[in-house]
């Protein structure tokens, strides 16, 4: 379980908090989508999860760690994996084993452990093949893909995710989500920073920042039937969503809490029998229909 | 693009020597090199030789690693074969230019030891992989731990620079190509002008590389890196053969420097 416990960050003592007293609970297992505008903090918040950035005040707390001492720092980066935006980045071996093999090196394991611990996590991201490639010869969902595999070879509990899929093509995207929810199949804890509405909407929990503080926490149909915050925010919502919601703007009764084409065909077909009902009670309505 | 030794899988006996051992003989060889007379450089030219037999590389493959260099050897070549002082060869002195024997003899004998030297030193990437090769460098640099500097970091450090040797090349070029698409022309002009369109490159570039350390270095942190003694995937271990061959090296080279 992470625990946020009023978090204030800042860069500098005296600039303005990046983080103004954030209080967050995130269950073991959930798949939480973390949202808001650019510069928001989300990314800062993150990085205080696996203590590349420790509070200005307040805890932050990892399974019982609180993140502050330092002879817990490496317990927690083995249990909260961290995903960065640029693949390339965050790749540091000459071939692809080499690379997944380099978080084990770091926890000194046998060779023959690290062994086991590589082949196993390539194959949980489908990269078995790849082994013995170069890094800079795969396509950047599988660079992405790799990165993860690296983070996997630390048998983590709950893993952070920056960005992961911006800079990738729709196939690279899909491949990459696909590995998210089949670990969080498994009971891996997921904190998704992205601004994809598709991924946003498969999450458990959704929550949105702006400016240091958390704005909405629930699930994605509660956070995106209030359409009138987000897009004071600049950010969009799902097409079917805003749809529901003009309809509602319009004086028709729907429900706005609706992220899929079916939920909203059921519902827009409802209202229409409701109409036709009406219709045909009242007689005068006829002629607007 | 032909790359100066580049490695080679294979599975011969020279490739499945420790890293180490290899090492120590270029080592050894470069000190025997620069200090043996002709025949023992003949001598290492049939050693060499014998090696790229062991290691089923083609003469051909191998000699190509030399091909860069043929300017600078040639150049070395003649510099000796003008302005060595000595018995003239007939038909010379011609006019104030003149070619001696011992000329001859000293320039043909200089580029000899180049070519063996960067014949062994590319033997040595031809047959032994980067990250085997920094495994080899790591056991070789840990007496350097009673300097207090870590040959672990070194290794890492290392490692990096090759893995982002190809990735740095790409930046160079998409910069270059920002560059043309606003109407740079790195083609034209005189040599100064020339010079002063590549260090525009340098400069995002070395902004660019700053950035990505930065960002390296945070996911090297997130996943447990820290400073000193690591494990790796392979873990090399040393052969009898591994010792016998390190201790010969080490005994031809230490004999050549102190009786030569």
């Amino acid at each position: 379980m992470i625990r946020v416990e009023n978090l204030v960050y800042k860069y500098d003592p005296n600039d303005t908090p990046v983080l103004r007293s954030v209080n967050l609970e995130i269950r073991d297992g959930e798949y939480v989508a973390l949202i808001g505008p650019n510069g928001c903090g989300k990314t800062t918040l993150i990085k205080h999860f696996n203590t590349l950035l420790s509070p200005t005040e307040g805890d932050v707390w990892i399974d019982g760690l609180n993140t502050k001492d330092p002879s817990a720092v490496g317990e927690i980066r083995q249990r909260v994996g961290m995903i960065f935006q640029n693949p390339d980045n965050q790749i540091v071996g000459m071939t692809v084993e080499e690379d997944v093999s380099f978080g084990p090196g770091n926890l000194n394991l046998p060779p023959r452990e690290i062994r086991q611990r590589v082949d196993e996590a390539l194959e949980a991201v489908g990269l078995t093949g790849y082994a013995g490639r170069s890094p800079h010869t795969l396509s950047g969902g599988q660079k992405q893909l790799l990165a993860i595999a690296g983070i996997l070879a630390m048998m983590p509990k709950h893993i952070a995710l920056d960005e992961p899929t911006s800079s990738l093509d729709p196939a690279g995207r899909r491949s990459v989500a696909a590995v998210l929810r089949k670990l969080n199949k498994q009971g891996m804890t997921i904190i998704h920073i992205t601004h994809n509405v598709e991924e946003i909407v498969r999450a458990d929990r959704v929550i949105v920042m702006d400016a240091g503080s958390i704005l909405l926490d629930g699930k994605p149909e509660q956070v995106f039937s209030k359409v009138e915050r987000l897009k004071a925010l600049g950010m969009g919502v799902p097409q079917v969503t805003e749809l529901m919601w003009r309809l509602q703007q319009m004086g028709e009764k729907v429900r706005t809490d609706i992220l899929t084409v079916d939920d909203a065909c059921d519902e827009i077909a409802a209202l229409l029998r409701r109409i036709r009902k009406a219709a045909s009670i009242s007689p005068g309505r006829q002629a607007r229909g | 693009m032909y790359k100066l030794g580049q490695y080679t899988p294979g599975g011969s006996c020279v490739h499945k020597m420790h890293p180490l051992a290899k090492i120590i003989v270029v080592i050894a060889l470069s000190i025997i090199i620069f200090r043996a007379g002709a025949f023992v450089l003949a001598a290492v030219g049939g050693f060499l030789a014998a090696i790229i037999l062991l290691s089923r590389l083609t003469v051909k493959y191998v000699l190509k690693a030399i091909r860069p260099a043929l300017p600078f050897f040639a150049l070395l070549f003649l510099v000796h074969l003008f302005c060595t002082g000595g018995t003239p060869i007939p038909p010379f002195p011609l006019w104030h230019v003149s070619i001696t024997y011992e000329g001859l003899r000293q320039g043909a004998l200089l580029v000899w030891r180049f070519v063996l030297l960067v014949l062994s030193a590319s033997l040595l990437t031809m047959v032994t992989s980067p990250s085997e090769l920094i495994i080899g460098m790591e056991r070789l640099l840990k007496p350097l731990r009673f300097l207090g500097i870590s040959s672990s970091d070194l290794a890492v450090m290392l490692s990096l620079a090759l893995r982002f040797m190809p990735a740095l090349l790409e930046e160079i070029d998409r910069i270059r190509e920002a560059r043309l698409a606003r109407g740079a022309d790195f083609n034209k002009g005189g040599l100064l002008k020339r010079t002063k369109a590549v260090t525009s490159l340098a400069i995002p570039l070395t902004l660019n590389t700053f950035r990505r350390a930065e960002e390296l270095a945070a996911a090297m942190e997130a996943r447990g890196y820290r400073r000193g003694p690591r494990t790796y995937l392979k873990e090399l271990t040393m052969a009898q053969l591994d010792y016998i061959v390190i201790g010969a090296a080490v005994i031809a080279g230490a004999a050549s420097f102190l009786f030569f």
